[in-house]
Order: structure tokens, then C-alpha cells, then sequence
């Protein structure tokens, strides 16, 4: 079963790859139109709806800023899996990486005193390093056990979830009535650009990742053979690519974005580790990538779609009562098209045929 | 040490189990047909729902059964048309599946019910006592004085093993698992086969569901199935594929649960942070996956696509 | 006597390749009828329309004077006609029962499989027709020949009047063979007709009453076994015009580039693959191995291009020892390998043709520096390359997804000749590809050679090795039974060594 369970991802890859980007347009506008007859069904106009929606998203300076904010752990979470999905590594523990990596950080920036600037850059690279690290125990097992990555990625979501569970509470628990680490030390926040709204330093970290991201795997040695394996992992080998060595370095990198996210958010939004504080960010980097055909700058137009989703939806539910949970939903509806990828190949191939007739 | 088989640990064990021994065979039925079924989570949730939906409106539990069988086979339709129909990708689907359920599930407590968080209560499935079992001790007082969930969960591996191993249908299903190519040279018909097995899994799925909120509470609460689909899944792989191993398996991930929840009676005074128990069955099905534990080999075709292609 | 079996005009077309054209044979019941022919002969495409798997273009079928349609497999099976393929189907973890019911399963009231009752009737079959099984076994458990005995009662368990074996011989050893052959003599005397496809001219000559030749879809003539020789089969199978070759032999022949000694290769369950494998590859020469496909040609290619390289003996490059190097070695210092399957092995189709054009030379300069790859060496690299070797579309960042089978191969070629190669591999390299391709490869493997390198060329294809080799060696068994001149052999004696492994001077 291992075998073939990433041999249906390798195909859905490749279409991935070369699909054009109307194909998660056209998902998502499904979804929405589908998504009306919900929203007719709690007895509201669906156009009202979604203009409430869209100013929600986009409507004011705050609203906008709130979505940017949201969208800056989704989009670090999508390049997690986008890199390491380009080598065919299905990790959907980016959830559990992303964890470690907050609770990582957390626990540097309140221990340890350091100057600004370094402090950062520390504490950056501390999540990292143990997202990497916890990763690299799936792609350990991969690599040298032939464990399927998608089972021990997501097996190992739930020790990181009980684990910094634990420290959060049990260890280094802050007086408070929310369970949380202590307050990072001033220097080692990420400021807020914008007066008046949440958006951190952070949104230049995620341009800075989407950049590197691209580099690496469009401009390096590395990244051309991870992304060889990706694609076909028989040639690689023929042409003395190791597979072993980049399925790990891959799954690695991953992990470290994963990581990275974690410290951005605790870095630039809450400023310590609070129990639960993800909803589900690792998570929902996957579809964020997999709406983005696996492209890593549209993984950050991406991620700011599912921002809008959420900041949109709760101004849906704070002014026409319809519940936010529609827009999971919603996702839900998007990804189920995206994984039908052969409906579409098939309509769009109708098409052409009935434009030639 | 003190009290390990105690009686609340076993009834513990008994309750918490129930719910992730359905769901195991919920997945075992659809992999071993050559149909990776990741969404169990999802159906779960919202066989949850539909269960105490059912109830809710009508007073009656076993209308509740019969929602959440009805939505899992919904979910699963679903699945199967964009996995065996249109041969999508079997993995992504069964997650699209468990958002889409986070999100329908959620959507529509809170629509219904104006406040999120749960249902109020609702009517649970009634108890059944068997007279002769009384006298038994311990076991009798175990077996006895259970809902029909937890009859039906028991008698599963039974029912399963039987099913696939000496009934025509549960051996096509196997061989649709195996080598789909060969099953379809003898006349097989792979397509309907995959489809009729993965319509029981949504249908298991949905009853595990099911005894989440009209047995082990009597409301549904968002999000209330908390990570069991993946247990059972991880059931799945440990107990490798077949009917009693996966039953053991989701026993042993049930008493681990139930030890994690008992602990204060159990070790009184340990020092062991629960959440040493929580993580035990993940960490156990990694040990197993990496071969520590003997290999584990699932059906042969499972995960693949079949396309009934010239050569 | 009308004979049991008809197939008419019998036309199947793949692509471009015309696999059965026009064939017409006619099996009479109660024998045992051998349909032979080379690889691609079209032996087993035109077996598999029979058992209803393919659906022929144009053409009929009859059973006993009466026509009749097959769609699929289960219409065959309707009619009476049972298949063992070569590879077998059957599945592992099912006992030999199950496997043979299957599909067809006997009930016990309305829900249960009655395995009691499949059993007995298992065993009633068993014994009638000689075939021992031992039917609560499981397949996976069981010895080759073993497994053959069950998809041999599967048939029979359906009622088969007439069962098609394909290639039945190829996974058994000799004695097994001699058990085989007595099975389908008692097959015979109970009336069952045999249609027997196989490629080995001394078992045919053993066991069949008539043999029908096929030569490149054709049918070339059917004849009584007493009538037949090997040399006469021979002939047919591979026999031609007299051969035109448009390439001059090579100038001159140098000093040996690649010394292969005593090379042996076994398998991950310890089988032995080839053995005892010698040759020299010399400067200016091409090198041709030959054999039926299956006959260890692909391992020993992927052990001598280092990709499967568990094999004892010696290998030397140039004099000095590269024995069980991994490939990336192999090519840092001058082999260039072109792999069997172009579109698995050679090309990651996803990549464009500029991508491709420097994949295994990657990691050095000039295409990369410090990890860094240069995109302006690559891409003038890739330009040269499509411009020298006309590939269409001419247009380097295409994904060579898209391209022509004969455009990815002149990829692949393009990659690896134009490298500063001493010693070339080449796998097949003219598979599946059309005339103007074929002759394209040709010619480059043939300007490699007056390039003073080395060219070790794996074919499946008797005409190919005469066209272009300057010495051709035989593969048969995993050995190599002769090494012939290219220019003094012809078709028969490649072929008599091919197909039995010996030269003709048995009478």
C-alpha cells in the first residue's frame, strides 16, 4: 500500500505542475456557487452575502490588514508542503512542525536575552532548526525504513500537539487564565508596520521565503534535483540522483518553513506560545498550496484568499448571522475539485472538441 | 500499580473503543478493495452530527442511527465518483472530505442552533440488558446493560472476517485490492465492486459517528472526533489489514484512552504527564510502520487508480 | 472436419504499428497447434484478441463453423476458450481454490462461498487431467510450476475447450518443462485444444502436431510438424531479402575501450541472471547484443551501466577497473548510458527540453558552479544541441511530455553523445520508434563509432544489429552463446543461436 499511495500523488503532481491556473478558478467559483444554496438555506441574499464577504475581506484598512496578517502563517505553511511536495514528499505533519517550531521560539525569546535584531534572526532560525528536525524523523523513516511519509507525518502531528500542550501548561505555564509561555523579550518581536492594525514584520519574511523558495528550487543544483525526484524518481536515479539524500533534505526544508511559521506567529502576533493557538494553519497550508498548483508565489495570492476567507466570513456572521464555518466548507469544496482534477481535463477537452465542430 | 483491571478502567476501555473499533472497519473494508479512505474523520463527524440531528427532531435515537448511516454513504458516494469514476486522487479527496465535514458540520449546528459549540441534549440510544448475563461477574456487568452500538462494534470482526473471506462479494472485494486486473479478466466488474465496498465504509463510518453523540454523550459538539478517524487509521495500519488485528488494535488504542482518562484511580501516584498516553498510539503505529514491529503490508493495489485500458 | 477455431483476416493496428495484418489460421480440435515468431512477431496481440483483452480492427472469428463476437474476456471465457498468460494471474494471498473460483464461486445458501464444494470439484479436475495441486495452498507459497498447474484448472474449472498458453515454458526449468509437456499430452487425450505460443524452436518441434509462423504480424505458413525442420522454422521466422546496408564499415578497429570477465548477476532472491559474460568493446567498433527479451540482456545493460551493479567479475574502462561503480562514476568518467525505456528511465518528462538536455552532468561545470546552475551555459547548450540534432519542436523550454517518442529519444541521444563519451550504451534505443527516427539513431551511433568510441548496443532486433554492428554476441539464457562478425553472419545463424541457443550443426 505505501508504494501506491504515493504513486497517486506522483500523477496528480505532474497534472499539477502543468495545469493552467483556470482550474482553481474554476473550483473555487464552483464552490461559491454551490456555497449560494447554503446561504439561500439560512434565508439570506447570497449576493448580499458575499459583498458583505468581500468587505469583510478587503473593505477597510483594517479588515485588509487583518486578512494580510492571517494570510502571512498560511503562506509560510504552503511553502512548507509546496517544497516538500515538488520532491514528492506528501508532508502533512507541517501542522506538528509548525508547533514545535512556535514552542521552540517561544521558549528562546523569554530564556534568552539578545540585542534586536539578532534576537530575531535567532529565533527565526530556531524554529527552524526544530521543524527540520522533527521532519526529518518522517523523512529518516522514508528514506532508510520505507515508511510512508503520509502516515508518519500525521502520526506525528498529535505527539507535537500533546507535547508543547504539555510545556505550555505544565511546564512553563505564565500566571494568567490562558495558558500560555511567558512574554517574549521585547527585542525579539516582530514589530507592527501599520499603526492601528496587527500586521507584523512578518509579511516581509514571507516575501523574503517566497523568494528564496522560488530560488532554490528554480536557480540551485538542489532544487533541480528535488524537484527530478518529484517527477520521476527512476530517471533521477539513472542519472546518479539520489533519491534518499534529497527526499530528506526536502522534507527537511519543510519542515524548517513549517517551523518558520510558528516563530512568525509568535513572534509578530502574539508574543509567547498560547495553548491552541494554531486553527489548524499547518493544516490548512496544504490546500493553500494545492489551490496554488504548487507555484510559490501564487501561494501567497493563495494564502490571502484564505485569509479573506476567514476575516470575510466573520463579518458574514457578525452581520447576517450566516455561520463562519461555511467557509470551511467552502475549502472543503475546492479541494474535493482540485482532487477530481480528471473532471475538468475532461470538460475543458469537451469544449475544445465542440469549438471545433 | 494498584486496580489496572479495575472495573471503570475495563468499562472505560469497552466505551472509548467502540466508536474507533466501527471506524477501523469502516477503513478496512474500503482499503482492502483497493479505495484509500482517509475521510473516516470527517464521516465521522458528521455521522456525529447527523445522529444527534436525527434525534433531536424526533425524540428518536434510532432515527439518529439512520441519519448518521445515511450521511456517511453520502460522503462516500461522493468519494467514490471522484476516485474510481474520475480517478482523482484518492488522498487529497478523503481530506477534502474532512474539511468539507469540519465546515457542513459547524455550519449547520450553528444555523440550527443560533450559538455554536453543541446541541442541547438529545435522546440517546437505550440500553439493552440481557437477562442470563447478570449472574456473570465482572464480564456480565461489562456486557450487559450496553447500547447496540457496542453489540454491533463486537460482533464486527466476526461479521467482517466472515464477510470478506467467505462470502463471494468479500472475496472480490479483496481481489479488487490485490490485482484488479486479474479480477477484471474473470468477469469482475472492478468499478461496482470498489464502489459497493466503499459505500459500506461511509455507511461504518457514519455509525461510529453515531455513537459519539447518542452514547458516549447525548449532544453533538463541534469538532467532537477529535483525531479518532485518524486512530482508527492508525488501527488500520497496525493491526495490518486484517479483521481481528485491526480489532485488536483499536481495543488497544481504545485502553490506552481510557488509562490516559483513569489515571488518577489507576496510578495514583505517578508522575507520568498524561499526554505520554495520548501520543502512545501514534508513536506505536510509527514503530510499527518502520518495521520495529513486524512489516506491514496493506492490500496491493490499494491507492491506484484502476483504468480499464487496453494494454 | 470443420476445425474448432477460426480467425479470419485479423487486423490490429497500435498506433502506427501494425501488429496483426491480415492474419488467417485455423486450428483443428484435438491438437496441439504452436504459433511461433520472433519478439513483435505478433504472437501475443493476436492471442489476446482471441481471449477478447484487445478487439481487433477489422476481421472474424468462428467456433466450430460459427461466428462469433468477443468483447472481453468473459465472452471467451463463454465460448470456451481459457488463457495462462505468461505472467500469471493469479493472486498471492488467495488459496488455489479461491483463485479458481473466483468469479465463478459456488454458493451455500444465499450468502456464503461453499469452498467444500469448489474443492472437491478442484480435486476431481486435478486428477482427471494429472495436474497435482494441493488445493487449500496459497499461491503465494507455491513453486512456478506449480502456480502454471492452477491457471491450467482455472480454465479447465471453466470449461475450456480450447486453452491458449503463452510462452508456458519460459519461467521453468528443464525438468519441469519434461512434467509439463506430459500434462498436455493427457490435456490431448481428453480432447482439449491447445494453441501454444512460443519463440523456442526445440520444444515446438517436441510437442506440437502443427506450427503456424508469424513474421512481423504476417502469417508466413502453416505446416504439419513432420514436415518441419529448425533450419525450415528458422527461415521463416527470420528469414529476408538480401540486406541493404547503407552504412560503410568502420575504418578501423582500435584498442578494446571496455573489457567485461566473467561477469555474473543474480537477481534479489539469489537467481542467477547471466553468467559467465566476456566481451571487449573496441575503439571504432559497435558492439551488438542480441537475444529474446528475457534472456538477462536488461540486467547485464543496467549492471554494466552501473545501475544494478551487484554482480561479481571484473570490468575494466580504458585498463583500469570500474567493477560495481554506481553509475554517477560511471559517467564522470565517459560512459554514456541510453536507457531501455526512454520515458521512465531516460527523461523526466516533466522537464523541458533544456532541463533534460544536461540531467546527470548536473552537478558539474559548466552547467553549474558552487550549487548554482548557470542558465546561460545551459541554455546555449540546449540550443546547440536542438539545433545539431533537429529536434522538433525546436523550441528548448517545451516539456518533452509533449514531444514525439522520436524527438525524446533524440534528446536522450543528444544528451549523451554529444558528451565527450568514450563508451555509449545503448538500450533498445530504436524502440517504438517510426522509420525516419530509427534511422536517425543509426546514423548517430554510427558517427559516434567513426569517432574512434566505443558503442555497446542492446537490441531485440536482427535486422537492426546487421544494419549497423560490427560484431554481434547472442544472449540466450543469460549466456552469451557467440560472438559472430557482423559482416560474415546472417539472419539464420543470429537467429538458430537466439532461439536455441546452439549454431546449426545438429542435423
Amino acid at each position: 500500500m505505501h508504494k501506491d499511495m504515493a504513486k497517486s500523488s506522483f500523477s496528480l503532481r505532474d497534472w499539477l505542475e502543468t495545469t493552467p491556473i483556470i482550474v482553481p478558478v474554476i473550483a473555487v467559483i464552483l464552490a461559491f456557487a454551490f456555497g449560494a444554496l447554503f446561504i439561500l438555506a439560512t434565508g439570506h441574499n447570497p449576493i448580499q452575502a458575499y459583498v458583505l464577504f468581500i468587505r469583510g475581506a478587503f473593505g477597510n484598512t483594517f479588515n485588509l490588514m487583518e486578512t494580510i496578517t492571517k494570510s502571512i502563517p498560511l503562506t509560510i505553511a504552503g511553502l512548507a508542503f509546496l517544497f516538500a511536495y515538488r520532491c514528492g514528499v506528501f508532508n502533512i505533519g507541517t501542522e506538528g512542525q509548525l508547533l514545535i517550531g512556535a514552542i521552540a521560539a517561544a521558549l528562546v525569546g523569554f530564556l534568552i536575552k539578545l540585542p534586536p535584531v539578532i534576537h530575531q534572526i535567532v529565533l527565526i532560525l530556531t524554529g527552524a532548526v526544530f521543524g527540520a528536525l522533527y521532519a526529518g524523523i518522517a523523512g529518516w523513516l522514508k528514506a532508510y525504513r520505507g515508511v510512508n511519509e503520509i502516515l508518519s507525518t500525521l502520526m506525528l502531528n498529535y505527539p507535537a500537539i500533546y507535547l508543547t500542550h504539555f510545556l505550555v501548561v505544565k511546564v512553563f505555564k505564565a500566571p494568567g487564565v490562558v495558558p500560555a509561555t511567558p512574554l517574549i523579550n521585547k527585542s525579539a518581536e516582530l514589530p507592527v508596520i501599520i499603526p492601528d492594525t496587527r500586521l507584523h514584520a512578518g509579511i516581509f519574511i514571507v516575501i523574503g521565503l517566497i523568494f528564496l523558495v522560488d530560488f532554490i528550487l528554480r536557480k540551485t543544483v538542489l532544487g533541480y534535483e528535488i524537484r527530478a525526484v518529484g517527477f520521476n524518481p527512476t530517471a533521477a536515479a539513472y542519472s546518479g540522483i539520489s533519491i534518499r539524500k534529497n527526499v530528506i533534505i526536502a522534507i527537511m526544508i519543510s519542515g524548517a518553513l513549517a517551523g518558520i511559521a510558528g516563530s512568525v506567529e509568535v513572534m509578530g502576533l502574539h508574543h509567547r506560545f498560547f495553548d491552541q493557538f494554531s486553527p489548524g494553519y499547518g493544516f490548512d497550508g496544504i490546500s493553500v498550496s494545492l489551490v496554488a498548483l504548487l507555484n510559490p508565489f501564487a501561494t501567497f495570492f493563495s494564502a490571502l484568499f484564505f485569509g479573506a476567507m476567514r476575516t470575510g466570513s466573520t463579518e458574514m456572521q457578525i452581520f447576517l448571522e450566516i455561520p463562519r464555518q461555511l467557509m470551511t466548507l467552502y475549502q472543503g469544496i475546492i479541494l474535493f475539485f482540485i482532487a477530481g482534477q480528471l473532471i475538468f481535463i475532461t470538460f475543458i477537452r469537451k469544449i475544445i472538441r465542440k469549438r471545433k465542430e | 500499580m494498584q486496580n489496572i483491571f479495575s472495573e471503570a478502567l475495563l468499562a472505560t476501555t469497552i466505551n472509548l473503543s467502540t466508536p474507533i473499533i466501527i471506524a477501523v472497519f469502516a477503513g478496512l473494508i474500503s482499503e482492502r478493495s483497493g479505495v484509500i479512505n482517509l475521510a473516516l474523520e470527517g464521516m465521522m463527524l458528521a455521522g456525529a452530527c447527523a445522529a444527534a440531528l436525527g434525534s433531536y427532531f424526533t425524540g428518536n435515537p434510532y432515527i439518529g442511527l439512520m441519519a448518521s448511516i445515511a450521511i456517511g454513504m453520502l460522503m462516500a458516494l461522493a468519494h467514490a465518483y471522484a476516485t474510481i469514476t474520475w480517478r482523482g486522487d484518492q488522498i487529497i479527496s478523503g481530506l477534502a472530505l474532512i474539511v468539507a465535514s469540519v465546515g457542513g458540520t459547524g455550519f449547520i449546528l450553528q444555523l440550527i442552533f443560533k450559538h455554536g459549540g453543541n446541541t442541547p441534549d438529545v435522546t440517546t440510544l437505550p440500553r439493552i440488558i440481557i437477562p442470563f448475563l447478570q449472574n456473570i461477574p465482572v464480564l456480565g456487568v461489562l456486557i450487559n446493560k450496553q447500547t447496540i452500538l457496542v453489540y454491533f462494534a463486537y460482533l464486527l470482526p466476526v461479521l467482517m472476517y466472515l464477510f470478506l473471506y467467505k462470502t463471494p462479494l468479500g472475496m472480490r472485494i479483496r481481489a479488487c485490492g490485490e490485482d484488479p486486473r486479474t479480477a477484471d479478466t474473470l468477469g469482475i466488474n472492478v468499478y461496482l465492486t470498489r464502489y459497493v465496498a466503499v459505500l459500506i465504509s461511509g455507511a461504518l463510518a457514519g455509525l461510529s459517528g453515531a455513537y459519539l453523540s447518542i452514547v458516549q454523550l447525548s449532544k453533538f459538539q463541534e469538532n467532537m472526533s477529535a483525531g479518532r478517524g485518524w486512530i482508527a487509521i492508525a488501527a488500520l495500519i497496525l493491526g495490518k489489514w486484517r479483521p481481528w488485528s485491526v480489532f485488536l488494535a483499536a481495543l488497544f488504542f481504545g485502553f490506552t484512552d481510557a488509562i490516559q482518562l483513569t489515571m488518577q484511580v489507576v496510578f495514583p501516584d505517578s508522575k507520568l504527564p498524561r499526554e505520554i498516553f495520548l501520543s502512545l498510539p501514534y508513536i506505536l503505529t510509527i514503530l510499527v510502520l518502520a518495521g520495529f514491529v513486524g512489516k506491514a503490508i496493506g492490500p496491493a493495489a490499494g491507492g491506484k487508480p484502476y483504468e480499464k485500458e487496453q494494454l | 472436419m470443420t476445425p474448432i477455431l477460426e480467425m479470419r483476416q485479423i487486423t490490429k493496428k497500435f498506433g502506427n504499428v501494425l501488429a496483426n495484418d491480415s492474419i488467417s489460421i485455423s486450428i483443428k480440435k484435438g491438437l496441439i497447434h504452436a504459433i511461433i515468431g520472433e519478439n513483435g512477431a505478433g504472437k501475443t496481440t493476436l492471442m489476446n484478441i482471441l481471449y477478447g483483452l484487445y478487439n481487433p480492427d477489422s476481421g472474424t472469428i468462428s467456433i466450430n463453423g460459427e461466428p462469433i463476437i468477443i468483447k472481453n474476456p468473459s465472452d471467451a471465457i463463454k465460448k470456451g476458450i481459457g488463457m495462462i498468460h505468461q505472467h500469471f494471474k493469479l493472486i498471492p494471498i488467495f488459496t488455489v481454490t479461491q483463485n479458481i473460483a473466483l468469479g465463478t464461486e459456488i454458493r451455500k445458501g444465499l450468502i456464503f462461498v461453499n469452498e467444500k464444494a469448489e474443492e472437491i470439484r478442484v480435486k476431481e479436475l486435478s486428477e482427471r487431467y494429472g495436474l497435482e495441486v494441493d488445493p487449500g495452498a496459497f499461491v503465494s507459497t507455491l513453486p512456478v510450476s506449480v502456480q502454471q498447474r492452477v491457471e491450467i484448472l482455472k480454465a479447465l474449472y471453466r470449461e475450456a475447450e480450447i486453452l491458449i498458453l503463452d510462452e508456458p515454458t519460459s519461467l521453468l526449468t528443464p525438468q519441469e518443462i519434461k512434467e509439463f509437456f506430459e500434462i498436455l499430452k493427457v490435456l490431448q487425450n481428453q480432447g482439449k485444444t491447445i494453441i501454444f505460443i512460443s519463440h523456442k524452436l526445440e520444444e515446438v518441434l517436441e510437442i506440437s502436431d502443427e506450427i503456424t509462423v508469424l513474421r512481423g504480424g504476417k502469417v508466413i505458413g502453416t505446416l504439419p510438424r513432420k514436415d518441419a525442420t529448425e533450419q525450415l522454422l528458422a527461415n521463416m521466422m527470420v528469414g529476408r531479402e538480401v540486406l541493404f546496408r547503407p552504412y560503410k564499415p568502420s575504418v578501423v578497429v582500435g584498442k578494446p575501450i571496455l573489457q567485461v570477465q566473467n561477469l555474473w548477476g543474480k537477481d534479489r532472491f539469489g537467481k542467477v541472471i547471466f553468467k559467465n559474460i566476456s566481451f571487449e568493446v573496441r575503439e571504432g567498433e559497435i558492439f551488438g547484443i542480441i537475444g529474446v527479451a528475457g534472456n538477462g540482456q536488461t540486467e547485464l545493460a543496467l549492471a554494466l551501466a552501473g545501475i544494478f551493479p551487484e554482480s561479481s567479475g571484473k570490468i575494466f574502462l580504458d585498463k583500469k577497473d570500474i567493477t560495481n561503480l554506481k553509475n554517477r562514476s560511471l559517467r564522470n568518467l565517459g560512459i554514456g548510458y541510453i536507457p531501455e525505456d526512454r520515458q521512465k528511465e531516460g527523461l523526466v518528462l516533466g522537464y523541458s527540453i533544456e532541463e533534460n538536455s544536461f540531467l546527470g552532468q548536473h552537478y558539474n561545470k559548466p552547467f553549474s558552479r558552487n550549487g548554482l546552475l548557470d542558465s546561460d551555459n545551459i541554455g546555449t547548450h540546449a540550443e546547440k544541441l536542438v539545433e545539431e540534432y533537429d529536434i522538433r519542436p525546436p523550441d528548448t523550454k517545451l516539456i518533452t511530455k509533449n514531444l514525439s517518442g522520436g524527438n525524446q529519444q533524440k534528446v536522450i541521444l543528444a544528451r549523451e553523445i554529444s558528451r565527450d563519451t568514450r563508451l555509449i550504451i545503448a538500450s533498445q534505443p530504436t524502440r517504438g520508434l517510426d522509420i525516419g527516427a530509427t534511422e536517425f539513431v543509426h546514423s548517430e551511433l554510427v558517427k559516434a563509432r567513426d569517432e574512434r568510441r566505443g558503442v555497446l548496443l542492446f537490441s531485440l532486433s536482427i535486422e537492426e544489429v546487421l544494419l549497423i554492428c560490427t560484431r554481434i554476441a547472442v544472449i540466450y539464457r543469460g549466456e552469451i552463446v557467440g560472438i559472430l562478425d557482423a559482416y560474415r553472419t546472417n539472419e539464420i545463424e543470429i537467429g538458430l543461436l537466439m532461439l536455441r541457443g546452439k549454431e546449426n550443426n545438429v542435423a
